[in-house]
């Protein structure tokens, strides 16, 4: 076992200017990120409409909105997630994981992009309990509702919303480029496997900078959506505000290209 | 095939063995594939093999049903393609299969629990929609009957577990620790896809034979493959199932509960090493969400209980194969083959560089046991060859860069990092930290074994690297870096593909130098060729003040000119300006357009001229003539600016309403050509982006210096 299926940039123009920008002396993560969206903007585009990207954002809505309900347990069950007084914190993502491991295999059209919204929610979850929390592995159900209910208030809802689509996005931008940039190891740009490695950070750190454009909107989007919607907001609602964050995400890379 | 406008999913009914087709199948209008597992036509080869002659019954019906619907599924993965590796966004990698089996027992099988039990198992090893519509296989049709003669030798012998042998290492390490650790009597069980595959397992097994004559290692093969036309979809992301499958329903048939599907920790996890591989671009034939998954669909069709076990799943290959050592087995390791690419040269038969033979090669010499896995036995040699462009450079750049990184992270980072590690975790087993620990302890242990293999090799070739005699493309000059020679030069990777397809040629020189950026003038516009795009540009009046720009990299040119058409400005003309465009300033109250540049511009470049003294005295001192030079121009260009900024007396210049005009103009229109440009050639805008200094003066300053062919 253990296969893999590696793939290779198309030769089109567009592609292209992703490889040469790799293959420039000095490596710009920005540049290669705007070059990147730029290159797949048909398929990002797409992706404001995808129902595994709204399914993922929207759990991670209502498992932060679980957190402030009298019983955690059984809003959790209402989501699909069999969750037990006794389960660790990391048991119960993993239990959330699962759960979306089987809402996502109904929609193959979202391709790879369904296992990259599932692992940004659980990205955005154990980095939300790791905060809160003195260890990941040391918390408890109590401390998993305790970091949530902090994260359900609106202007903290905006740094959730941030965690998710930074980390989206960055996954987004290096599983196009690390096609091409392990090829150029050796250039002046990329002279070793650790500098390959330490350019795939500064991409994923620029997706996360990027996703700050968010935040703030999250914010007021959550405020009057959850008052609205009686902290039951919908996967419809979920879905737009996917499709204006990713809008809004790549108009700021492109923003910085001007 | 059906392809999804919307998404271009592949949406295909498989129909097999002339199976009912329900009318909620039929009415969607996918294309169908029909798979035959009888005919001279069939798609499908299905049949079991024993060592012996003697017959002793079939297949319990249900174990029977079970590996006729995961040959189906076998076969139907390789005759519907997932788009191939050239489609950037994969998105047809995941298809929507409906499939429509005949089997003995339809009321089992279309139960709800069963149904969601074998698509889930299914789902997850292929990440495809899988539906299923079960109808009566016709009574008494010995073709739908999978033949399963056994040898009453080998079921007499006793055994008391299943092991699959698929003929590679880790399948050798577990039947060894199996006999002699834990005194098992496994009856081996092997998919056969080709006769070399079939003579390896077979030369293993005679092996083990000799070294454990207390046990007769029975035997049982499958021949299980797809007939006819050649695959279009090769990853076979099935197969793992069909093992299973194949394991578990001798397991059901003898009455064993255990079936052994070995498989070392690192490559059952098989983690993304690089950031394109998700989901089932890496394959999950052995994954622990899986196996979990699989054994949830084996309690359903054995009640007695027959349940997977991979008893390899907290080690890593390096670890395994001290299972050899100990016993004096090591022998052994080259009668296994595990090469991706089903290489069966005698001599050498691992390519060196896919998956499965680059975490070998880095096991065996970790191990200890290179003698007995020589690299005389791979076509590349990983560490010392140069390795070309694709699979082999990314892949093996990819598995140390993944070293390096887990390497420097602890247990809770890792799971931040690698939230796939999270399905690994056994929910309802015990304590989630310990299992997370013993997870994370594996992986760590396996970069440790990844990195002592680099130190090893790079002292080992450790005169070779730095007197540069390795090609700039092999893994360990990628992991130390340039320490006597320059970057990766085109030549050498073509020389690294003309090696491996045997050519033996160098390639002729200068034929893969990058295209000089030209500009070509056509009639009414301009081709335009830069960093391999290429575009033809309409003519305007922005493109032609831009073309003028191009021609002269670094000489400033004031707006008045561009707008007049006339020569650039000279070292005489009183507006010559900084490079500052932001300081043009606005219409002041006394009527002009304000200072050309302000006091605060004006102290900011007096700053930047006193350290670029400092520095200028430094690289001096230390003799680095490049960065003396490069000092020495910007000084120059910063005491020009403000010679030009100054008139008499140190009175402040100031703009005219005609310059302001003038800017704008050739502003808009430059920048109008640039959106065009942006469309056509984005490198090049990107290019442009960085060298063009707008304002009074305008500037192609492009850095490192840049010249354009430009004709006529």
């Amino acid at each position: 076992m253990g296969h893999t299926e590696l793939g290779y940039l198309p030769k089109s123009a567009r592609w292209q200017v992703v490889a040469t920008l790799l293959a420039q002396p000095h490596l710009d993560a920005p540049a290669v990120a705007i070059a990147t969206a730029n290159a797949a903007q048909d398929r990002l585009r797409q992706l404001r409409g995808d129902p595994s990207l709204a399914y993922c954002f929207w759990l991670l809505i209502r498992l932060a909105e679980a957190a402030r309900s009298p019983d955690f347990v059984e809003a959790a069950a209402r989501l699909g997630i069999a969750v037990r007084s006794d389960d660790a914190a990391l048991t119960i993502i993993a239990r959330a994981a699962d759960r979306a491991r089987v809402e996502l295999n109904r929609y193959p059209k979202s391709g790879p992009f369904g296992e990259i919204a599932s692992l940004a929610l659980r990205r955005a979850l154990t980095e939300t309990v790791g905060t809160e929390s003195r260890s990941l592995f040391g918390s408890s159900l109590e401390d998993l509702e305790r970091a949530f209910r902090r994260y359900s208030s609106p202007a903290q809802f905006g740094t959730l919303a941030k965690r998710f689509f930074g980390d989206f996005y960055g996954r987004t931008l290096r599983f196009y480029v690390e096609r091409e940039l392990q090829n150029r190891i050796g250039n002046e740009g990329l002279p070793t496997i650790t500098a390959a490695n330490t350019f795939a950070d500064a991409l994923d750190l620029h997706a996360r900078e990027t996703a700050r454009i968010i935040e703030g909107f999250a914010a007021d989007w959550y405020d009057k959506h959850h008052w609205e919607a009686g902290g039951a907001i919908s996967r419809d609602e979920a879905q737009g505000f996917v499709a204006h964050a990713l809008t809004k995400l790549r108009k700021e890379l492109l923003a910085d290209a001007r | 095939m059906s392809v999804n406008a919307e998404a271009d999913t592949t949406r295909v009914l498989i129909v097999c063995d002339e199976a009912t087709v329900p009318r909620d199948f039929a009415d969607r209008g996918w294309s169908t594939v029909p798979i035959r597992s009888h005919g001279e036509e069939g798609e499908l080869n299905l049949r079991a093999d024993s060592l012996g002659t003697r017959f002793i019954g079939h297949l319990d019906e249900r174990a029977n049903d079970m590996v006729r619907i995961a040959a189906y599924a076998f076969a139907a993965d390789q005759l519907i393609s997932r788009g191939g590796k050239g489609d950037p966004n994969r998105r047809r990698w995941r298809r929507e299969l409906a499939v429509c089996v005949p089997v003995s027992d339809p009321s089992f099988w279309a139960d709800e629990d069963t149904t969601t039990a074998l698509a889930e198992a299914l789902g997850y090893g292929t990440e495809d929609h899988w539906e299923f519509a079960f109808s009566p296989s016709v009574i008494g049709d010995r073709r739908l009957q999978l033949g399963f003669d056994v040898d009453a030798r080998d079921v007499l012998a006793d055994p008391d577990c299943v092991a699959l042998l698929s003929g590679g290492i880790d399948s050798l390490c577990a039947t060894v620790e199996a006999v002699a650790d834990h005194q098992r009597r496994p009856v081996l069980v092997s998919h056969r896809t080709t006769p070399p595959v079939a003579s390896h397992q077979q030369r293993l097994i005679a092996g083990l034979e000799t070294q454990f004559p207390a046990w007769s290692f029975p035997r049982l093969s499958f021949w299980i493959h797809k007939r006819g036309k050649e695959a279009v979809e090769r990853t076979r992301r099935t197969r793992g199932f069909l093992v299973a499958a194949l394991g578990a329903a001798v397991a059901g048939q003898v009455r064993l509960p255990t079936v052994l599907l070995p498989d070392n920790g690192y490559v059952s996890l098989n983690p993304p090493v690089n950031a394109q591989l998700v989901g089932t671009l890496n394959s999950r034939g052995t994954h622990p969400t899986f196996l979990r998954l699989v054994n949830r669909l084996l309690d359903l069709v054995f009640p007695d209980g027959v349940q997977l076990e991979n008893p390899l799943e907290r080690r890593t290959r390096t670890e395994a194969l001290a299972i050899l050592s100990n016993h004096g087995c090591e022998h052994l390791l080259r009668e296994t083959r595990s090469c991706s690419h089903s290489r069966f040269t005698v001599d050498k038969p691992h390519c060196g560089v896919c998956s499965q033979c680059v975490d070998r090669r880095f096991a065996t010499v970790a191990a200890g046991l290179e003698a007995f896995d020589p690299p005389e036995q791979y076509e590349i040699d990983l560490f010392t060859a140069p390795l070309r462009d694709g699979e082999a450079r990314v892949f093996a750049t990819s598995y140390v860069g993944h070293a390096y990184r887990v390497d420097t992270l602890n247990t809770e980072k890792m799971f931040s990092e690698y939230p796939e590690l999270e399905a690994c975790l056994d929910l309802d087993g015990g304590s989630i930290a310990n299992s997370a620990e013993s997870l994370a302890g594996m992986l760590k242990r396996h970069a440790d074994e990844v990195l002592r293999t680099m130190e090893s090799m790079v002292s080992r070739y450790g005169n070779d690297i730095a007197r540069g005699r390795l090609p700039a493309t092999s893994l360990l000059r990628m992991a130390v870096g340039s320490v006597a020679t320059g970057p990766v030069s085109n030549a050498e990777t073509n020389a690294a593909r003309a090696s491996e397809i045997g050519a033996g040629e160098r390639p002729p020189g200068g034929a893969d130098q990058p295209e000089k950026p030209r500009l070509q003038r056509v009639g009414q516009g301009w081709w335009v060729t830069f960093a391999s795009e290429r575009a033809l540009i309409h003519d305007s009046a922005g493109m032609t003040r831009l073309v003028r720009l191009l021609k002269a990299p670094g000489q400033q040119f004031s707006a008045l000119d561009l707008v007049a058409g006339s020569s650039p400005s000279t070292k005489s003309d009183k507006h010559r300006v900084a490079r500052d465009g932001s300081s043009d300033g606005g219409m002041n109250a006394a009527g002009d357009l304000g200072e050309m540049t302000d006091e605060v511009a004006r102290q900011e470049y007096r700053q930047r001229a006193r350290e670029l003294e400092e520095d200028w005295a430094n690289a001096k001192a230390s003799g680095d003539e490049e960065r003396y030079e490069q000092i020495r121009a910007e000084l120059e260009a910063i005491q020009h600016v403000l010679k030009a900024t100054t008139g008499k007396r140190g009175k402040r210049r100031t703009f005219s309403a005609e310059h302001e005009r003038a800017r704008q103009t050739v502003s808009k229109t430059i920048k109008t050509a640039l959106d065009i440009i942006e469309e056509e050639l984005p490198t090049l805008r990107l290019h442009l982006h960085d060298s063009l200094v707008f304002g009074h003066f305008l500037t192609y300053d492009p850095r490192p210096r840049l010249v354009w062919d430009i004709s006529p």
